[in-house]
C-alpha cells in the first residue's frame, strides 16, 4: 500500500511557515515544514524544546496568537486549506474534525466547570445535540477512557480527580466528536512514569478503535518506539528527517537523529560511553545561512555552512535533509 | 432496560451538578469555622441595620433625654444621650443602615462594573485594553474628598453624593485587579484547550474566563468595603453625606467632636462601630483570600 500519491492523504501540509515577531527580530519557529498525515496511523513529531513541534500543530488549528503569525504554506484537509479558511470555518473544524490533547492535565481543564460539561462542550458546539444527550455521551466517553463509576463522576469538578485521571478526561473531551485527527502535545510529559504507559496505551487503543490519525508530539524516544508508525524529527523549525519508525531506529541518517538515538542507547547500556550532542539548540532567529545543525555536527563540511540542505528522499518512505548523509558512525556507535 | 436505567441516573447526575456547586460552597464555608463565625457576625450586623425601626427604643432624631451628654448606663438610655439629648443607641442602630448602604452599595456597583471592564480589557487586549485602561487612569487621578466635594457641588450633599463619589473612586482600583485577574486566566492552558475544541470568543469569555477571574476581585472588594466604611464616615464627618438630623456613624462622630472632652462616649461609640465593622469586612476578605488560594493550590 503506497501512500505517496498526492490527494490521497487525510492532511497534506506544505511549506508551513510560522514566525514570531520578537524585540530581537523575527523568530522562524516553523520554517518551511511539509508533511502528510494518514488515517489509521500514528505520526510522532520529535524534537527538543524550541524545535517548533508545538507551533507546527498549533498552526494547523490556527491557535497562534500575536506576536506569532503564520506567514506561509498550505494545509489541505478534505480539499480545504486550513490556513486560509475563515475564522468561523476553522472554529467548526476545531474539536470536531481535528481535536487536541494538551500537555498539562492539571491546568488544561476549567476548574469551575464539571468534567461532564467540559466533555459535552464540543458535542453541544458541533453536533447540536441536547444537553441530556451530550451528558449521556459524556458518561459513555468517561467509561471508554477508564474512569470508574462514570455516572456518579460526570458531575464532579476537575479538582476531584488525579492528574492521570484528568488526562483521561481531556482525552475523552478530545474524542467526543470522533475527530479524524487527534493531536496530542506531549500528553504524558507531566505524568508519573507508571501513568504515562497507561495513557499511551489508552491513546493507542482508542486510535485503533476509531481508526483516525494520531499526531503525537514528544521528545521521548521511548514513547516513539512504543506508539509511532511514522516519525518526523524537527530541529530549529525544520524537518531534518522523516521515516517509518523501524527505519528511523535502524537506519537514522541525519547526524541529529543519530545523536538522539545513540544518546538514548548509551543511557540504556552502561557499558556504552555517553556521547551527548555538543552545543545548545539553535535559535532560528533572523536570516540564516546553511544547515542549522552545522555548528553542532561532527560531520560538518564547507557546503553545510553555506547552503541549507533540502529534504530529499533516500527511498520511498525515508527523507532526510543533510548534505553528508553519514551512515551511523564509529564515534557514536 | 439497561438503557433506561442508564438514562435516569445520568439525568439525575446532570441536574444535581448544578445544585452541587452551591452545596459545595456551603460545605466549604461551614467547614471553615473562622469564616462561619465572621459571616454570622456580618449577618447580625445586617440584621441590626434592617431591624433598626423595631429594635431602637426611641426615635433617633428626637431629644428624649432629660439632659444632653448623659453617660453610658443612664436609666432608660443604655448608651447615654448625645449632645442634643437624643438616644445614642437608637442613633447607632439607625446609623448602621446608612453606613452599611453607603459603603456596600457603591463597592458592589464598582465591582460589577469593574468585572465587566476588566474582563473585556483582559480578554481582548490590544487597543480595547489600552483605551479602557487609559480612561481609568484619568479617574485614578481624582482625590476622593475633592471628587466628593465636586459631586456635592453638582448634586448637593446627601446619600447619593457619597455613593457616587465612592463608586467613581473605587472603579479604577477594582478594575486594575479585575483586568490582571482576567489576564492571568486568559493565559491558562484550559483557555487554549477550549479554543482548540472550537469554542467561540464570547462563550470562552463568559464560561471559562469570567468564573475563574472573579475570585480575587471579590476578595479585594470585600476588603475595600471595610475601608469604604471609614471613607464614607469621613465624608459624612465633613458634612457631605446625609444631612442632620438623620445621621450615619461618621456624622455622629462629627457631632460628638464638639463635646469630646465632657462626653467622649458620644464620639467613641459610633467610632467603635466603624472600627468593628471595617475590621469585620477585612477579616472576611482575608479569610476568603485564604480559601481561594487553597483552592488554587489544589
Amino acid at each position: 500500500m503506497t501512500k505517496t500519491t498526492q490527494g490521497e492523504h487525510l492532511l497534506e501540509v506544505r511549506d508551513l511557515r510560522t514566525r514570531f515577531n520578537t524585540e530581537r527580530g523575527s523568530l522562524y519557529a516553523v520554517d518551511g515544514v511539509s508533511f502528510t498525515v494518514d488515517s489509521g496511523r500514528v505520526l510522532c513529531i520529535v524534537g527538543e524544546s524550541g524545535s517548533g513541534k508545538s507551533v507546527t500543530v498549533r498552526s494547523l488549528l490556527r491557535l497562534i496568537d500575536p506576536p506569532g503569525e503564520i506567514i506561509g504554506g498550505t494545509a489541505f484537509f478534505h480539499g480545504q486549506d486550513l490556513l486560509s479558511m475563515s475564522k468561523k470555518q476553522i472554529a467548526a473544524v476545531r474539536g470536531d474534525k481535528i481535536a487536541m490533547v494538551f500537555q498539562n492535565p492539571l491546568t488544561s481543564l476549567n476548574p469551575m466547570m464539571t468534567v461532564g460539561d467540559q466533555i459535552a462542550e464540543s458535542l453541544l458546539l458541533h453536533r447540536g445535540v441536547s444537553k441530556a444527550e451530550a451528558t449521556r455521551e459524556a458518561v459513555s466517553l468517561l467509561r471508554q477512557v477508564g474512569i470508574a463509576a462514570p455516572e456518579s463522576r460526570v458531575g464532579d469538578y476537575p479538582a476531584q480527580f488525579s492528574g492521570g485521571m484528568r488526562q483521561r478526561i481531556l482525552i475523552a473531551a478530545a474524542l467526543a466528536c470522533r475527530p479524524e485527527i487527534l493531536i496530542a502535545d506531549e500528553p504524558t510529559t507531566a505524568l508519573d512514569v507508571s501513568i504515562q504507559a497507561q495513557i499511551l496505551g489508552l491513546l493507542k487503543k482508542l486510535q485503533s478503535e476509531i481508526n483516525n490519525a494520531l499526531i503525537m508530539i514528544t521528545h521521548d524516544l521511548g514513547v516513539v518506539a512504543s506508539i509511532a508508525d511514522d516519525v518526523m524529527i524537527m530541529y530549529a523549525g525544520r524537518i531534518v528527517e522523516r521515516a517509518p519508525v523501524r527505519e528511523i531506529f535502524a537506519r537514522p541518517r541525519h547526524p541529529y537523529t543519530q545523536g538522539l538515538i545513540y544518546t538514548v542507547r548509551a543511557l540504556l547500556d552502561p557499558d556504552r560511553p555517553l556521547h551527548p550532542i555538543p552545543g545548545t539548540p539553535a535559535i532560528p532567529l533572523g536570516e540564516k545561512k546553511g544547515c542549522p545543525f552545522a555548528p553542532r555536527c561532527g560531520y560538518v563540511q564547507e557546503v553545510c555552512r553555506t547552503k541549507t540542505p533540502e529534504l530529499a528522499p533516500l527511498n520511498q518512505d525515508h527523507v532526510v535533509a543533510c548534505h553528508v548523509l553519514p551512515q551511523g558512525s564509529a564515534a557514536h556507535a | 432496560m439497561t438503557n433506561t436505567v442508564h438514562h435516569t441516573s445520568v439525568d439525575r447526575a446532570g441536574s444535581s451538578a448544578r445544585s452541587s456547586r452551591l452545596r459545595m460552597l456551603l460545605r466549604t464555608i461551614s467547614r471553615d469555622r473562622k469564616l462561619s463565625f465572621l459571616l454570622i457576625c456580618l449577618a447580625l450586623l445586617a440584621g441590626i441595620a434592617i431591624l433598626a425601626p423595631v429594635l431602637s427604643p426611641y426615635d433617633p432624631i428626637v431629644a428624649v433625654a432629660a439632659t444632653p451628654n448623659m453617660p453610658v448606663g443612664s436609666p432608660g438610655l443604655i448608651l447615654g444621650s448625645d449632645n442634643q439629648a437624643r438616644d445614642i443607641l437608637s442613633r447607632v442602630l439607625w446609623g448602621a443602615r446608612i453606613s452599611l448602604i453607603v459603603s456596600i452599595l457603591p463597592t458592589l456597583a464598582a465591582t460589577a462594573v469593574s468585572i465587566v471592564i476588566g474582563l473585556l480589557a483582559g480578554f481582548f487586549g490590544g487597543r480595547i485594553d489600552t483605551v479602557l485602561m487609559a480612561v481609568l487612569d484619568v479617574f485614578f487621578a481624582f482625590p476622593i474628598v475633592l471628587l466628593a466635594i465636586a459631586v456635592a457641588g453638582v448634586m448637593g450633599p446627601g446619600l447619593l453624593t457619597i455613593i457616587v463619589s465612592i463608586f467613581v473612586v473605587l472603579l479604577p482600583y477594582v478594575t486594575r485587579v479585575a483586568r490582571t485577574s482576567a489576564l492571568q486566566v486568559v493565559s491558562r492552558p484550559y483557555i487554549e484547550a477550549a479554543r482548540s475544541a472550537g469554542g467561540g470568543q464570547i462563550a470562552i469569555m463568559l464560561r471559562y474566563v469570567l468564573p475563574n477571574m472573579i475570585g480575587p476581585v471579590i476578595v479585594y472588594a470585600t476588603t475595600l468595603i471595610g475601608l469604604m466604611i471609614v471613607v464614607a464616615s469621613g465624608l459624612s464627618f465633613l458634612g457631605l453625606g446625609v444631612q442632620p438630623p438623620a445621621a450615619d456613624w461618621g456624622a455622629m462622630i462629627a457631632e460628638g467632636a464638639g463635646v469630646l472632652r465632657q462626653a467622649p462616649h458620644v464620639t467613641f461609640i459610633p467610632g467603635g462601630m466603624i472600627v468593628v465593622t471595617a475590621l469585620l469586612f477585612n477579616l472576611i476578605g482575608d479569610q476568603l483570600r485564604d480559601r481561594f488560594d487553597a483552592r488554587k493550590a489544589e
